[in-house]
């Protein structure tokens, strides 16, 4: 066959941007033959069909969060018989919670088997026994599904996508059974520990991975701005760039947030991950309160009905069994996010500097940052004291000592939280928020960060996140 | 006369004590003392504990098992535990986890367990389970428990054989695929009996897979 109908990058970007206005078939159909007449100066040579995944008759695929669109090009006389996926990048709140679970986590991959599963149908119902090629369209989060859909089952002959999020090697050792077994064979994992994975290095996981797809990575043509938040991300552990990529500089003025990711250490970015592994284990349950629960141990619908001491003993009488779980979820947990959130306080100069440096945000900003994030720490400090002066008093088991113990307790703990919020209200601060927008969009990821961290709305973390690919999508 | 009495006092012994026994049986095992629970690698795991109903085997060397959606039950293998880090479910429609097992018969396993609420068309399923393998699989379809199930042996190389598993409601949309895969860590000749038993136990294991929702009038809402 000679060259595909959509042979250019430009044609291409304008159909994957045509895939976000949401139109209805025939205005779908239009905007392509306008598209093409624009571009190639000439009529577009073929008949043209539109299927949208929402219409799909296999309700798995209606039902699960994938969005896409089928373009398919035919001509008997031309001898054109092309299938387009354009898959959809990241669009709602339950995209970023995919986000999270299936890039950061690397854990979900329902989305990619969508992905196959509507193209395996489309091809089914054009059937013409001609050759079709299928070709995978895709930005953000859709290159993830496209390409972690082509990687497992062959979905396609080519994709083309731009500022994509990059496939997960941990995604998928769970999703891609020949890969789990080549890793576990080539890594000597023992089959007894399936959480093996998590202990190898990162590096040579992604050598491994590059080279295990090396064959279908040729497929894969990729166009990345060096600006692009998600590029900024690719260097983090268990993201692998593969297929040919061209990178652009966007924005030369500034030295790209590649560079400054770079620059945070593994072990912060390894922190960051089990943040958000923990974050998607705990939220399994619904409630964002509930998950925050789970991660520092703090029951904030428990502690939002105190206000005082009458109602803290009120609180201690009605709900026990409440405060003693939580108690002891704090003495669990508390630790362990509080080291997490040290390594970042610990690394501040680093992060938040090269950002000075780069000219993404001032001095001033820097040193708000580091404060309002060292007073986060202090007060956390302050909490796990609490508790562990708690803990000793209920040892004693003195019932009136205890309650004592535990009405203080959950009055202190109230108010290093109330500094908590002080501190979040601080770091909303508008021109903060201002200069973070509009130059150092990979902050976002860090202020993410202590939002999944300790924030009690997940709204906000998708707010950002939305914020965030509003900005991204520049390329109309 | 005395007698009776006495007779009466052990009958009513006997059944307090069986009343005792039935309490400490509905206990949950995540919420028994450590100590209390059997000395084997899934209580002794933390995570998985949580999935387990009983400390009372269902037969010899496996626990009741509920599934994280509630939507399936079956036997939980005592050498196994259920992989947290890569755990992920997404409310009741989609749960996915790695089982690693130490079998205790000179083989470890891994169970790869994926439940959808609605599951896709069988032909389009088996397909992209078979693209997961560099050989060819040949299922077998037959029904159990209200379940079509279509099961297909694999074997690797000499020390590692599995089998994989597509089981779908006969009456609901749900469906789960099940890869498990075990390696011998024996002699290649130790291995050669072994792994036609060890098939064997693999298809009993995911016989005693249920779905909680047993046909269409059950839990309708």
């Amino acid at each position: 066959m000679s060259e595909s109908i959509l042979s250019t990058d430009e044609i291409r970007l304008r159909l994957i941007n045509l895939e976000y206005k949401d139109l209805n078939k025939k205005d779908f159909e239009k905007e392509i033959k306008q598209i093409y007449l624009e571009e190639y100066g000439e009529i577009l040579p073929a008949n043209i069909e539109i299927i949208h995944s929402r219409d799909s008759k296999n309700s798995e695929v209606t039902s699960s969060d994938y969005n896409g669109t089928a373009v398919y090009f035919h001509s008997k006389e031309k001898d054109i018989n092309e299938l387009y996926i354009i898959s959809q990048g990241t669009q709602d709140g339950a995209d970023w919670e995919y986000n999270l679970k299936a890039m950061f986590a690397g854990k979900d991959f329902t989305q990619a088997k969508s992905a196959n599963k509507f193209t395996e149908e489309v091809i089914k119902e054009i059937d013409n026994n001609g050759e079709l090629t299928v070709t995978g369209l895709s930005h953000s989060l859709a290159h993830n599904n496209n390409t972690t859909a082509h990687l497992i089952y062959d979905t396609f002959d080519e994709i083309y996508s731009v500022n994509g999020a990059q496939t997960n090697y941990y995604q998928l050792f769970n999703a891609d059974r020949d890969f789990r077994r080549e890793i576990m064979n080539n890594f000597n994992l023992s089959r007894t520990n399936p959480d093996a994975i998590y202990n190898l290095d990162p590096k040579q996981l992604e050598t491994f991975a590059k080279e295990y797809y090396k064959d279908k990575a040729t497929n894969v043509h990729q166009l990345i701005s060096k600006d692009d938040p998600l590029y900024a991300v690719s260097g983090a552990r268990g993201f692998f760039t593969i297929g040919d990529v061209k990178y652009v500089d966007t924005n030369p003025d500034l030295p790209g947030l590649r560079n400054l990711m770079d620059e945070i250490p593994d072990e912060v970015i390894k922190d960051f991950q089990e943040l958000a592994i923990d974050y998607t284990v705990a939220s399994k349950k619904g409630g964002t309160n509930a998950a925050i629960q789970e991660i520092i141990g703090v029951n904030m619908d428990l502690v939002n009905e105190i206000d005082d001491i009458g109602s803290a003993v009120k609180v201690y009488f009605t709900k026990q069994g409440e405060i003693d779980a939580m108690v002891h979820g704090l003495n669990d947990k508390l630790p362990g996010v509080l080291s997490r959130i040290k390594t970042v306080t610990g690394n501040a100069d680093v992060i938040f500097g090269r950002l000075v440096n780069a000219g993404y945000i001032t001095e001033e900003q820097k040193n708000t940052l580091v404060t309002e994030l060292t007073a986060i720490e202090v007060e956390l400090d302050g909490i796990q004291e609490t508790v562990s002066r708690l803990t000793s008093i209920r040892d004693m088991g003195d019932f009136y000592a205890q309650l004592g113990g535990d009405a203080a307790a959950i009055i202190k703990m109230k108010r290093h939280y109330n500094s908590i919020m002080e501190s979040f209200e601080e770091l909303n601060n508008e021109d903060l928020l201002a200069a973070m927008e509009q130059s150092a969009k990979a902050i976002v990821y860090l202020r993410c960060l202590k939002v999944c961290l300790i924030r009690r709305n997940h709204i906000l973390v998708q707010i950002w996140f939305i914020r965030l690919t509003v900005a991204e999508r520049k390329f109309e | 006369m005395r007698y009776w009495l006495t007779a009466l006092l052990a009958i009513f012994i006997v059944l307090l004590g069986g009343c005792q026994m039935d309490q400490e049986k509905s206990t949950k095992p995540a919420e028994m003392s450590v100590e209390d629970l059997p000395d084997v690698r899934a209580f002794q795991d933390d995570f998985t504990r949580e999935f387990l109903q009983s400390t009372k085997e269902t037969k010899e060397g496996y626990y009741p098992f509920l599934s994280g959606t509630g939507a399936y039950k079956m036997d939980f293998p005592a050498g196994g535990i259920v992989g947290e880090k890569g755990y992920s479910k997404k409310q009741k429609e989609f749960e996915s986890y790695l089982v690693g097992i130490d079998e205790g018969n000179g083989f470890e396993s891994s169970i790869k367990i994926d439940y959808y609420s609605k599951i896709g068309q069988t032909s389009t399923e088996l397909e992209m389970l078979s693209s997961q393998f560099n050989q060819k699989l040949d299922f077998e379809s037959y029904d159990e428990n209200n379940i079509t199930i279509s099961l297909a042996k694999f074997e690797d190389d000499e020390k590692t054989i599995g089998a994989v598993g597509l089981l779908e409601h006969k009456s609901t949309q749900e469906g789960l695929s099940i890869i498990y895969e075990s390696e011998c860590i024996r002699s290649v000749e130790d291995c050669k009996t072994e792994k036609i038993e060890m098939q064997n136990k693999i298809k009993q294991w995911v016989n005693s897979i249920k779905f909680v929702k047993n046909d269409e009038s059950d839990e309708e809402q």
